[in-house]
């Protein structure tokens, strides 16, 4: 795996000229009230690795580790979080897939490396550490298949004929994870609804009538399927913090230049005391969010400290890009200044793969079992 | 969720909403009964006809924001919303701030971009209600009165802001600095008004705007003065109109003036007086601005409360769990409490800011008893409008008008913004994690009101100015400017 400062920077520089050249340019457009998804984005991030970034070098993958997919995800975040997201959650998906391991995922792999397609991925509300709410029924069909019926809940990245990762209970009432294809009539929702932020990202809600699954795309079963669930969550807390940093940041900076070329009140917005300390305030912010989000990702095998910097950091970006809005006044709440979506994209972040109030109380949950051991 | 939305919290009444009406009740019953029927109007108006079309006029004006939905509005004028704070002898409602502001919080609740059209309308009807020159009372605000009982509604709008200057433009201490490109310069018969205003909410679709502008740049604050300009005047046009994050069914337009000529007549009171008058206006429109605010945040509470109603986790709803009905015992407070600041700040303005001067005897004299043809003959109209005339109305506001009570109107109309779009952001954003990641998509309704929230701490002065004003208003002793 290689994690180091000097690659780090190698993959922020490559990350910075991939969206300087191609997401800069689309941002905008795609960030339009109706969603579309940027597939030649995608195409052309897969072209460059991003699609099998972190994945180990024995399967395909290029073996970076969560600093560097962090560092990218945060600088291509700084230009669009809704574009660093799709890279991002298939990223932080691909991962938990394939570290799942087992004989029965040995077909999955390939499959999602061919796919030319972003995984999309429907992520359950957690009910504690051992168990998610899960609303799609498994019922077995023949030897080697897998029928699929109920409400997969809202997905993101999904797109019509892409793949998703979701989650059903069998017969038994034990949970199951499995990939599957989204095409044909047996499973519905998938276009994209417009949404608050994030919008590159498609998000649509998902739900199966007699879908089948053959079984060898099932990931992971029972008390496999619940530490695949809490490792996927723990990568995508982990790229959502990511995003978090990088749009704040860019919010920061654009708030921070405007600031200090733009005479109100006598002097420059900057001159202000007042506006100083909210400068500062977003300034530091975004300081000890990337701390936060380094220390997750060199521990990112521990709940409690993705949990954390997960909630912190996008509540964090929420207030910095609020602030950044703030400070530009009625230009921050215009489209053409860009501000106002920072602030859209911010808020999503908050909400996605769980709410920050969720994290709080996975955190309780965690800091109880510590206790009563 | 937006099927089903229980809107019971929108049933409740003004006296539990606002006990002080309970107990004025007792002392004004006229006065509080009439808050009570203009709060059950709106909220008709707001179930009846808003609520159903919000999400769909957001999003025709995401696809073009010169959007306007005049059903909508028209819809309206059986109730009399656009000319509620007209003087009742010109055919208005004779509400005042108060009036304004309960219509503003209910419809707010339902959809702020909708109730921004009659606020940001209130604000350009303010600009003449208060400037006390009775020639606009019989003729503009007589046209409002008549457009609403004909249903043939017209909007008025304000024009304060310019390209480079914000909050300066608001604010007395910072307009001396401030870099204005408006001007209306004198000119034979009136005035030429060349420059730009921007993000004038009803700017491309009021029929009059009250025009803020200096006389003389170089000297803001000795000639700001108002103008009444109407829509298809020579010389005014309508820029771009903006893309909004939220409240986008109120359109927001940039301004142009070319050498626009205003007939002296449309001069709004005396000129140099747009100072204090724009600080009359902002007393009495800055209540109102945190009834939008607290409506706004109603507007998330009532929602998450439904979704919590509404939506089980693991077999659980979630308004069965402690932590959300905290939540939402949070929300109740916040919104309680950011409704008795604009209530303080709006009855205060009533009672005892420029709508005192309409409740004397000259003014009801003048209203009440001389027929609108008297008042609109040439000769009234000329004594009216002559320097004495002028010089008159103001003896009698400085002789009825207390120094400290205009200050304290000052004060207690910031807090009610501050506190009310502060708690907005903070309450829709609170609302978005009890609802969770399907908050985020537009058809159910919260990241809506999410984005409209934020414009409640921008306009109507930054939040930031506000607290330069309240400082200002509540420490006149010290220098509330910094060198």
């Amino acid at each position: 795996m290689k994690t180091d400062g000097a690659s780090r920077g190698e993959v922020g520089q490559t990350a910075a000229k991939f969206a300087a050249r191609h997401i800069k340019p689309v941002a905008a457009d795609v960030d339009h009230f109706e969603p579309r998804f940027p597939a030649e984005i995608f195409g052309l991030g897969a072209a460059s690795g991003f699609d099998r970034f972190a994945l180990p070098e024995e399967c395909g993958g290029h073996g970076f580790g969560e600093e560097e997919l962090c560092e990218l995800i945060e600088t291509l975040a700084r230009t669009c979080a809704g574009h660093a997201m799709v890279f991002g959650v298939h990223a932080a998906v691909a991962k938990a897939v394939i570290e799942a391991g087992g004989d029965s995922a040995r077909d999955i792999p390939a499959l999602i490396l061919d796919s030319g397609r972003p995984i999309g991925v429907s992520v359950p509300e957690p009910l504690g550490m051992d168990d998610f709410d899960i609303g799609v029924s498994a019922v077995t069909y023949g030897q080697h298949t897998y029928l699929l019926s109920g409400k997969a809940g809202l997905a993101v990245n999904a797109t019509r004929g892409g793949l998703l990762v979701g989650f059903a209970r069998n017969a038994g009432g034990d949970p199951l994870a499995f990939v599957t294809a989204l095409d044909g009539d047996t499973c519905a929702g998938c276009a994209a609804e417009p949404a608050l932020g994030l919008r590159a990202m498609p998000m649509a809600s998902i739900s199966f009538d007699l879908h089948e699954v053959e079984k060898k795309f099932v990931i992971a079963e029972r008390a496999a399927a619940v530490a695949f669930y809490f490792a996927m969550l723990r990568n995508l807390c982990l790229v959502s913090t990511a995003a978090a940093v990088g749009t704040m940041a860019a919010a920061c900076e654009k708030a921070t230049a405007y600031a200090a070329e733009r005479y109100q009140g006598g002097r420059m917005i900057i001159d202000h005391t007042h506006m100083q300390t909210i400068i500062g305030g977003m300034a530091a912010g975004v300081e000890s969010s990337i701390g936060a989000m380094l220390r997750a990702a060199s521990k990112c095998e521990d709940e409690a400290v993705v949990f954390s910097a997960k909630k912190i950091v996008t509540d964090c970006a929420a207030k910095v890009c609020s602030d950044a809005v703030q400070t530009l006044g009625g230009y921050g709440y215009m489209r053409d200044y860009g501000l106002e979506k920072y602030m859209r994209d911010a808020a999503v972040l908050s909400l996605f793969p769980i709410t920050n109030e969720r994290c709080g109380l996975l955190l309780a949950e965690i800091g109880k079992l510590k206790h009563s051991r | 969720m937006s099927d089903h939305l229980n809107v019971e919290i929108s049933k409740r009444s003004l006296f539990e909403m606002a006990p002080r009406l309970k107990i004025l009740s007792e002392h004004m019953p006229k006065y509080v009964s009439e808050l009570e029927e203009w709060q059950l109007k709106a909220r008709e108006y707001s179930d009846v006809f808003v609520r159903r079309k919000a999400l769909e006029i957001d999003m025709k004006c995401s696809r073009d924001p010169r959007y306007f939905d005049w059903d909508l509005i028209k819809q309206s004028s059986r109730y009399g919303f656009l000319s509620m704070i007209v003087p009742k002898s010109i055919g208005g409602g004779g509400q005042l701030a108060t009036g304004l502001a309960i219509v503003m919080e209910e419809m707010c609740a339902a959809c702020s971009g909708i109730a921004n059209v009659f606020g940001a309308n209130g604000l350009g009807v303010s600009g003449m209600l208060l400037g006390m020159d009775f020639y606009f009372y019989d003729r503009a605000l007589a046209e409002l009165a008549e457009g609403d009982k004909k249903r043939k509604p017209i909007i008025f709008a304000a024009a304060i802001t310019e390209p480079a200057a914000g909050s300066d433009v608001e604010d007395a201490v910072y307009l001396r600095k401030a870099r204005l490109m408006t001007e209306a310069k004198p000119a034979p018969g009136g005035f030429i008004l060349n420059g730009r205003k921007v993000f004038i909410s009803n700017g491309s679709v009021a029929k009059y705007t009250n025009v803020i502008a200096p006389l003389d740049r170089r000297r803001p604050n000795e000639t700001q003065s108002g103008f009444l300009v109407e829509s298809g005047d020579t010389g005014f046009s309508i820029g771009r109109v903006e893309e909004k994050m939220g409240m986008k069914a109120c359109p927001a337009a940039e301004l142009v003036f070319e050498d626009c000529f205003i007939p002296r007549r449309n001069l709004i009171g005396r000129s140099g007086e747009g100072v204090k008058f724009t600080e009359y206006v902002l007393g009495a429109s800055r209540g109102p601005v945190g009834a939008i605010a607290t409506g706004v945040a109603r507007g998330a509470f009532e929602r998450a409360y439904d979704f919590a109603k509404n939506k089980k986790i693991g077999g659980r709803r979630l308004i069965d769990q402690q932590w959300v009905q905290f939540k939402l015992a949070e929300m109740a407070r916040r919104i309680h409490l950011a409704r008795q600041a604009y209530l303080d700040a709006c009855m205060a303005f009533d009672f005892y800011s420029i709508p005192k001067i309409l409740k004397t005897a000259p003014s009801k004299l003048l209203l009440d008893i001389v027929p609108a043809q008297v008042r609109m003959s040439p000769l009234f109209t000329s004594a009216m409008r002559s320097d004495n005339g002028f010089k008159t109305v103001a003896a009698i506001i400085d002789k009825e008008l207390n120094s400290d009570d205009l200050r304290h109107i000052q004060q207690y109309a910031s807090i009610a913004k501050i506190t009310g779009s502060d708690m907005a952001v903070e309450i829709a954003y609170d609302a978005l994690q009890i609802a969770g990641l399907e908050a985020s998509l537009h058809r159910c309704e919260l990241e809506k009101v999410y984005r409209d929230a934020k414009l409640t701490q921008i306009y109507e002065g930054t939040n930031q100015l506000n607290r330069h004003n309240l400082f200002n208003n509540y420490f006149p002793g010290e220098n509330g400017y910094e060198d």
